[in-house]
């Protein structure tokens, strides 16, 4: 009985990056298809969703990766993949405290919204809210979280891409959660 | 003896990361500290807020301008990037006030309108944090505990619709009566110290008492509370708490002393309970040793230590609760038990559903649908195995001696907290 056999083509990142470095722009496109989510997330919830920001950190990571070539395999690509995005994410935050946000700096800054009870028909305005305020934590706690929970990694992952212990992802995601439970409580019925 | 407090590891334990032994280890610990407890939920929150964050996948142009900028061209977003001023108009009018504002106050200060500093300095201090942020401090959130008893309203007893045989009351019998605060009353008499078979002892709000049953135990009768004794023989003694509370302490053989409220009847298995009726006829029962069986109609829900069991005049006999239980576990719960939750109750149980969940769990299998009970078989499986002899199937199609042999497991392994 002749039986039809579909095949996908399934390359591994090492595949493609060693493509990409002999110039394949195919090889490129695919890498950068496969892993832009992953980037665009953490920079989107880093920046509490500004789209703006987030899209200039995933272009700065893949340039670094596909044009400088900046990956050389002392990592797992996945750990350097987040540590560069991690790394541009801090980056482009310390560029931006350099353009002198005064609004920031007199309080004229827009306050995170606490958007209504009855208002929130749909998870999506939930995640919003939660979004805002994550952005809002310290970096240290806030990278965690994204780790944790957009990229769904373990505290071990985690520790790899922070360069820290177990101990002490634990720890800052115990107080990042608690800063969430307060500054959030009022959603503690909508979740 | 300092206690050894595990706050530092909430997040591991809510995030699944504790191996089993440190699991267990945290959770027994859970059961008994009010402090790690308390943080636990806040933790608990915060994950389950973290967790609404979504993966996005970036948009078309991104690409485009890596590709653009691959080719050795100018992105647009880099030529943006270039141009973008240091200040907008917001900034430098921002900015402009913020001139004023300094300016002004260094005014103030030179002319010496400001007296308060020391130093002489200004008053005003505005500090950027290197992370340019505000941060508050956390408030320990406490978890309200439903269940307030109100006892304002009199109600006639309306025995519990029970299988359990109410005893003939037996006249020329009473029970001794102490009195701890106040002045309850028994019949019309204030003060008084015998409760004899049909009478009722009554507290105010400044009133309590203690009755001696027979040679098995004590109960204490709350204050704003009714009590009646139904009877007493060797075979059976037998209360009727019409409203308020009580706290049994009894020593005898199972099904020996029965309390009835208007919504169910709490038999004793040999045990210490705290029993609560409110001004609607609804009750909640937390049991702090041995067991006590709740009856109602022919259905039973037996409550270990530790736990805790509503029951609703008209819509019948809850399910039994931790003490611990989370709010949003216990409102899925009551939502299912009393107000026709349903399948989307029992997946918002199964879904929070932690070790100490696991007697609501056995509860549940048979109060479920036939599509809802593989998901709360799972949920209780992955805190307490099936023993030897117990199957899913056997489980899924209600096998009652199954049932039963995987209770007791669930029931040593409650034990064991």
């Amino acid at each position: 009985m002749e039986r039809l056999v579909l095949v996908t083509e399934n390359r591994s990142n090492t595949d493609l990056l060693s493509e990409c470095r002999n110039g394949s722009r195919e090889a490129m496109r695919t890498l950068y298809l496969e892993n832009q989510r992953r980037v665009y997330s953490i920079a989107l919830n880093f920046f509490g969703g500004d789209s703006e920001r987030a899209s200039d950190v995933t272009q700065q990571v893949f340039l670094k990766l596909l044009k400088k070539m900046d990956f050389r395999g002392e990592s797992e690509f996945n750990t350097w993949l987040y540590r560069m995005t991690v790394n541009q994410c801090i980056d482009e935050s310390r560029k931006s405290k350099r353009f002198l946000n005064f609004e920031d700096w007199l309080g004229f800054a827009e306050p995170v919204t606490r958007m209504s009870l009855t208002d929130k028909l749909h998870t999506r305005e939930i995640s919003a809210e939660v979004q805002a305020v994550v952005a809002s934590l310290k970096p240290k706690y806030r990278l965690p979280i994204l780790l944790k929970y957009v990229e769904g990694m373990s505290y071990q992952e985690i520790a790899g891409v922070l360069h820290c212990s177990i101990g002490t992802v634990s720890s800052r995601l115990n107080r990042g959660h608690k800063l969430l439970a307060t500054k959030l409580g009022h959603l503690r019925n909508d979740i | 003896m300092r206690t050894k407090h595990y706050n530092q590891q909430l997040s591991a334990y809510v995030d699944q990361e504790l191996n089993k032994e440190d699991r267990q280890v945290v959770a027994e610990h859970l059961m008994n500290c009010d402090e790690c407890r308390r943080e636990y939920h806040d933790v608990k929150l915060g994950a389950g807020l973290a967790s609404h964050l979504e993966p996005t996948d970036a948009p078309e142009n991104v690409w485009h301008e890596i590709e653009a900028e691959l080719n050795g061209q100018r992105t647009p977003r880099l030529e943006a990037f270039s141009q973008r001023p240091w200040f907008d108009l917001r900034q430098i009018g921002a900015f402009a006030t913020a001139i004023v504002v300094v300016g002004l106050l260094s005014f103030l200060v030179y002319r010496g309108l400001f007296t308060g500093g020391s130093s002489g300095t200004a008053p005003v201090q505005v500090h950027v944090n290197s992370e340019g942020q505000q941060q508050s401090v956390p408030a320990s959130e406490t978890a309200q505990e439903p269940g307030e008893i109100a006892t304002t309203t009199a109600e006639q007893p309306v025995p519990a619709d029970t299988n359990t045989t109410p005893a003939a009351e037996t006249e020329g019998t009473f029970f001794p009566v102490e009195t701890i605060a106040g002045r309850p009353t028994i019949g019309a008499t204030a003060g008084g110290s015998k409760l004899a078979v049909g009478e009722y002892l009554e507290t105010d709000a400044a009133s309590r008492a203690r009755i001696e049953i027979a040679d098995i135990g004590k109960v204490e009768i709350a204050p704003n509370s009714r009590v009646k004794l139904v009877g007493t023989n060797v075979k059976q003694h037998r209360l009727s708490l019409e409203r308020g509370g009580l706290h049994a302490k009894i020593a005898a053989p199972p099904r020996l002393f029965i309390v009835d409220t208007p919504s169910a009847a709490a038999v004793d298995l040999g045990c210490e309970y705290t029993l609560e009726v409110d001004k609607t006829g609804n009750s909640k029962l937390t049991v702090t040793s041995g067991f006590v069986a709740l009856e109602r109609g022919g259905r039973e829900s037996i409550v270990p230590a530790g736990a805790s069991c509503r029951t609703m005049k008209g819509k019948g006999l809850g399910t039994p609760f931790s003490s611990v239980v989370s709010p949003e576990f216990e409102r899925a719960l009551r939502s299912f038990d009393f107000s026709g939750g349903g399948s989307r109750a029992v997946k918002e149980m199964v879904d929070r559903a932690e070790y100490y969940d696991i007697i609501t769990l056995w509860h549940l299998l048979p109060r479920v649908t036939r599509n809802d009970r593989p998901a709360v078989y799972e949920a209780l499986a992955k805190f307490v195995a099936p023993p030897a002899g117990v199957t899913r199937e056997g489980v899924l199609s209600l096998d009652n001696g199954m049932l039963e042999h995987w209770r007791t497991s669930v029931e040593n392994a409650w034990a064991r907290f």
